[in-house]
């Protein structure tokens, strides 16, 4: 059997790669989210909240907390619609932090068995026992991780083959180009916006659960930046490509602690060199053009 | 068709086109052209909603000033650009696939509708790619083709939404005269009842053969418009663009 540290390094792996897919479909749009935490944030306290406070079943806590995660990705979409580039990446980098800042502040707590159960402010979020009530293993849990981020990322990779897809690479590439194609462009982003909330919000809701614990301070823009990253080194053309990036970070250098202490500076160049020489990641375009050239001749070989 | 009635475009303080009046009947190619920076492609920026402008453009009989491109668009008026303009990380079919956004017919069902659904559109994108002889780099990214290549996947990219008026900004340039010939051919073949070309071009072997009228514009301003062989002896015309002819001192 996996032994325990491996088992975390997978379930962080697995849960961090929620806001790796999420910062991709952004970037596949064409725009550069340094706030995807927030997501994974909200949707940690509002599963917790759902589960350890209301008594709601375990799924429906992870849906829930992923479904207001999407809806705050709506609340960021609408108003930022009109700017692009660098100020977008500003806005959401500000949103994240408003995000991180109101939940310093937000208390909501009740009494269940004489105890405060409850977000409270900086303290943070404790006993979202719902691990131990129900009396699962890590190993289960990881399981669930990754049974829930095939699922997502199965969905990805289908919508990639649709028409959707097309239009979603096309409003990333050329949005006005896309307009004149008949794309709703401000449809598209408002939709992939959103939905990449959806998708950090199932690994906040995952992450809440399985730490039973958090605190505002751990959805500092670091997390953002790192789940950011994974797409840029991975690669944005296939949603392989963000977990690639999170297997090569995660898996290579932190968990064998290749580089320990220098561990931030290698992942730093790293990044530095890939948007130098692969702009568009290991898993570019041209890559997963190429890649599945070579598939098909394989199978028309056969 | 298209009626443009006292189309204005300003950029602050400057006027790129002032006061234009200019129509486009049924399946005929109408030329536009005019020195460089008369206002030509910036014509075809208004009429298409990329740039904001005041007058009146009825297009088949609805105003299109105020509407958003991808709804020009969808009402059958579709362009071409003079700098190129194609989805690079895309392959040729899927340009011409994409092109067929937001038609009538296509719901969300066929957005999320994978391959089988789409099977119809892509046979009509093959036989696109095929008309304008890119049939053999089908599955090429677009941003690997040469030039000349990349304006005939513009034009099937064009064809496949079946426009009424297909707008081509200088769909010869940059090629050589052998390519620009072949342009030609298949440009001549475009237009028909149902649907009108206009296509603004310097190029003067392609623009006689195959314009039915020309609009010459300079400085923003419409300055003749009528049959190519007589507007093209307009002295206004001839002055656009030769410049007067300097007076001799005795």
């Amino acid at each position: 059997m996996l032994d325990d540290h491996l088992i975390g390094v997978l379930s962080n792996m697995g849960m961090i790669s929620f806001i790796a897919l999420s910062a991709y479909l952004v970037l596949v749009v064409g725009e550069i989210s340094f706030g995807q935490q927030a997501f994974f944030a909200v949707s940690a306290y509002a599963s917790g909240i759902a589960s350890a406070m209301w008594g709601w079943p375990f799924l429906a806590a992870v849906l829930w907390g992923a479904a207001v995660a999407g809806l705050a990705g709506l609340l960021l979409a609408i108003p930022t619609l009109r700017i692009r580039g660098l100020y977008f990446a500003i806005a959401t980098l500000a949103f994240a932090e408003m995000v991180r800042l109101a939940l310093e502040i937000f208390t909501y707590q009740v009494e269940q068995d004489g105890e405060l159960v409850g977000p409270n402010g900086s303290e943070g979020f404790r006993d979202i026992r719902y691990i131990y009530e129900a009396d699962i293993s890590a190993g289960e849990f990881l399981l669930v991780i990754l049974a829930l981020l095939a699922a997502t990322l199965a969905i990805i990779l289908w919508i990639e083959r649709t028409r959707l897809g097309a239009i979603l690479r096309m409003v990333g590439e050329d949005p006005v180009l896309a307009r004149l194609q008949g794309v709703n462009v401000n449809l598209a982003k408002i939709a992939t916006v959103a939905a990449a909330g959806l998708v950090a919000g199932i690994g906040g809701a995952l992450y809440a659960h399985l730490n039973t614990y958090v605190e505002p301070k751990i959805f500092n823009v670091m997390l953002g930046v790192h789940g950011l990253a994974y797409g840029l080194i991975g690669g944005l053309g296939t949603a392989f490509g963000p977990l690639l990036g999170v297997a090569l970070d995660i898996g290579v250098l932190e968990s064998t602690r290749a580089f320990s202490g220098y561990r931030m500076i290698v992942f730093g160049g790293l990044v530095a060199v890939l948007l130098i020489v692969r702009p568009r990641g290991l898993l570019d375009e041209a890559a997963v053009y190429r890649i599945r050239r070579f598939l098909l001749r394989k199978h028309a070989g056969d | 068709m298209l009626a443009i009635d006292g189309l204005t475009v300003r950029f602050g303080g400057l006027t790129a086109l002032e006061d234009v009046s200019l129509h486009a009947a049924d399946g005929e190619v109408l030329g536009l052209i005019g020195p460089n920076g008369s206002g030509k492609t910036t014509l075809i920026n208004a009429l298409t909603g990329v740039y904001p402008a005041t007058g009146r453009v009825r297009f088949r009989g609805q105003d299109l000033l105020d509407l958003p491109p991808e709804r020009i668009v969808r009402l059958g008026l579709v362009r071409t650009f003079q700098n190129l303009r194609v989805f690079r990380r895309m392959t040729v079919l899927e340009n011409v696939l994409a092109a067929q956004n937001g038609m009538t017919g296509i719901g969300f069902a066929d957005l999320i509708g994978g391959r089988r659904r789409d099977a119809a559109r892509r046979e009509r994108a093959h036989e696109l790619v095929e008309r304008v002889g890119l049939g053999g780099d089908a599955d090429r990214l677009a941003g690997t083709l040469p030039l000349a290549s990349q304006r005939r996947l513009e034009l099937a990219r064009a064809l496949v939404r079946d426009p009424a008026l297909l707008l081509l900004d200088e769909p010869s340039g940059g090629m050589t005269p052998a390519e620009t010939r072949e342009m030609t051919g298949l440009i001549a073949r475009l237009a028909c009842p149902g649907r009108t070309v206009m296509v603004v071009e310097h190029k003067m072997a392609l623009i006689t053969g195959l314009c039915t009228r020309l609009a010459v514009l300079n400085f923003g301003r419409l300055i003749a418009e009528g049959a190519p062989a007589e507007v093209l002896r307009r002295p206004a015309v001839v002055e656009a663009y030769l410049g007067t002819e300097a007076p001799v001192d005795a």
